[in-house]
């Protein structure tokens, strides 16, 4: 084998060209880990999103979309009188009633401009049921008062200091105080705004509620209230557990997910192409070098093997540098959708495929170059000029 | 090109070397036998395109012939696969091109410790042999330079301890003064006559110019692939 301080220093004889395919190599590098930090991150975000053992009570027909569902305002009440399996909470039953509502809010600083936002309205008792909710700052909002998620600044668009305790949120024209700050460890309902059920019934015009959240006593009781619903026919309910529902709506994003892949892949696939031709132009011209070793006794296999290293010693350099930059930006960039906001992920999954497609453009960038540089006779590649 | 004392290293019967270009078939070689006895300097001379280069070639392992047959110290090399000649190459011939051939990034020490390298010498014995050689053709205080830091006979020069350093049984060398000054050109023809003496080694040199033939012990004139003379000194 040649010494790897020939392929280290072969690095430096076109620099110019050795950056270009460092740079390009950091370039799709960051593709695919954002892409995969893309991915990583919608996805975590509705599979946090929903507890074991917890039951989302919808109307009939209705189990894709909360904001579609309607039951009766009855309902909840009757599903908390009827079924002994729902855990209760200082011996009252763990069932919120909830009215899921996408609407705009205004700023009182800023009355006429609007922006889009989630509301649920909730009672008490969704503190109950939604036990990863945690009030940072604040309390829970009484009639006319809100409480925000710590995404919502972002989902809305807005500065975090707009929606600070004290200010207000104009909806549907009537102000409410923002009065709480709560978090969710990572679920979409970190975006919701949180008010009073009967405020957002007055205020939507609604006379039905969207669901009922019920908290299980064990998981496996999930079946007593899918009984329940199918005995009642009258109050048409369907029974869905609050997780599978949320792997429902990951699903309903998953042509998003790919389209992302395949946007992140396709420009790759452009720039390896590219790459493969700054990585020919490097290692044609040393065709006459590469035949000379030939001759004093350096096998072909010995050459690839010195051109792949200095290919994996580029493309892991341009590795390294896109996972930092990646590391430290990519976390910090939050990205909402119709239903909530989530951050992008860099993790060892991530880190891993990073290294993974350096790997792999450092083998794919250089067969053809040195291909097309040891397949000639060792004659011909003497004669080349 | 026999004597009664020296054996014979190279042999070569009826070999022929054609190939095409475009449709026409160029044959630089035509059914030559040439036999050549360990120790000596053989020189070969012809016009371009009489065979010279590809017969130094095919000696050296590095070209095959189209038919016939090439034996290098008993060993038929003629049938040897890509893979087989070059580990034979590299332990076997010693190549001097025209120009250099140094590897620009490597040292004078590290390019003549590259063929030793190849072939996993320890380290020591590569440190003693590369001194050895370096010595051998003067450059012992040129060892740490570049070859861009090297005159074109220093580079030579290089290039001579690179194929020295295995101790090979052969040396050939494709017009090694072609690129040289006539001082220069006269101290690496003095230096390789004296090499092969001192050395006992066998020399093939391919060469245009009269006056280097002459430091050869015999010179082999070639005309359209065929022996047409030789002429010892």
């Amino acid at each position: 084998m040649l010494p790897l301080s020939y392929s280290l220093r072969n690095l430096g004889r076109f620099p110019w060209k050795t950056l270009q395919m460092v740079l390009g190599s950091t370039i799709v590098v960051f593709l695919i880990v954002s892409a995969s930090a893309f991915n990583r991150g919608i996805t975590a975000c509705l599979s946090v999103t929903g507890d074991l053992n917890n039951v989302i009570v919808l109307g009939a027909g209705s189990e894709e979309s909360i904001q579609r569902s309607e039951i009766a305002r009855i309902a909840p009440d009757i599903l908390a009188s009827s079924i002994r399996e729902i855990r209760r909470v200082l011996d009252k039953p763990a069932v919120s009633s909830e009215v899921y509502y996408m609407g705009m809010a205004a700023l009182s600083d800023a009355p006429k401009k609007n922006w889009p936002a989630i509301y649920r309205g909730v009672t008490w008792n969704a503190l109950n049921v939604h036990r990863n909710i945690v009030i940072t700052e604040g309390r829970f909002p009484g009639p006319s008062e809100v409480m925000v998620g710590r995404q919502v600044a972002r989902y809305m668009g807005v500065k975090d200091s707009d929606l600070a305790i004290g200010k207000s949120i104009l909806f549907e024209g009537i102000s409410y105080s923002i009065v709480g700050q709560f978090q969710g460890e990572g679920t979409m309902m970190e975006a919701e705004v949180w008010m009073d059920i009967n405020d957002l019934l007055t205020a939507s015009k609604r006379e039905t509620v969207s669901c009922a959240t019920i908290s299980l006593s064990r998981p496996q009781d999930f079946d007593a209230i899918s009984l329940f619903c199918m005995q009642r026919l009258d109050l048409e309910l369907s029974a869905i557990r609050e997780q599978a529902y949320y792997a429902s709506l990951s699903n309903f994003y998953q042509p998003i997910r790919l389209a992302v892949w395949l946007t992140a892949l396709l420009i790759s696939i452009a720039s390896v192409f590219g790459g493969i031709n700054t990585a020919y132009a490097a290692i044609i011209v040393r065709r006459r070098e590469m035949a000379a070793l030939q001759v004093i006794g350096c096998s072909r296999v010995a050459l690839i093997f010195s051109i792949l290293v200095e290919s994996l010693i580029i493309n892991l350099i341009g590795a390294f540098v896109s996972l930092s930059i990646a590391s430290a930006w990519l976390p910090s960039i939050h990205i909402s959708f119709s239903t909530g906001v989530f951050h992008m992920i860099v993790d060892n999954h991530t880190l891993i495929l990073g290294f993974l497609s350096a790997g792999i453009m450092a083998v794919a960038g250089i067969i053809m170059p040195a291909w097309g540089c040891l397949k000639p006779t060792i004659v011909s590649s003497l004669r080349s000029t | 090109m026999k004597s009664q004392s020296s054996p014979i290293i190279i042999s070569c019967r009826n070999l022929t070397k054609s190939y095409y270009k475009g449709d026409t078939v160029v044959t630089p070689l035509e059914n030559l036998d040439l036999d050549l006895e360990k120790g000596r300097f053989l020189a070969l001379m012809g016009p371009s395109g009489s065979g010279k280069t590809t017969l130094l070639n095919i000696i050296a392992g590095i070209d095959s012939p189209t038919s016939g047959s090439i034996t290098i110290n008993n060993q038929e090399i003629s049938r040897m696969s890509r893979s087989q000649l070059t580990r034979w190459r590299g332990k076997s011939i010693g190549y001097i091109f025209q120009l250099y051939h140094l590897i620009p990034v490597l040292t004078a020490y590290e390019n003549v410790e590259l063929p030793l390298l190849i072939q996993k010498i320890s380290r020591s014995e590569r440190e003693k042999r590369v001194l050895n050689v370096l010595e051998l053709v003067g450059l012992e205080d040129r060892m740490s330079h570049f070859p861009r830091q090297l005159s074109g006979g220093q580079e030579q020069r290089v290039a001579i301890a690179r194929a020295l350093v295995t101790d090979p049984m052969i040396l050939v060398a494709d017009e090694p003064t072609g690129d040289l000054d006539a001082a220069s050109a006269q101290n690496i023809l003095s230096l390789l006559r004296q090499l092969g003496h001192d050395l006992h080694k066998t020399i093939v040199m391919v060469t245009h110019d009269v006056k280097a033939a002459s430091y050869a012990d015999l010179t082999l004139h070639l005309e359209k692939g065929k022996l047409i003379e030789s002429s010892p000194l």
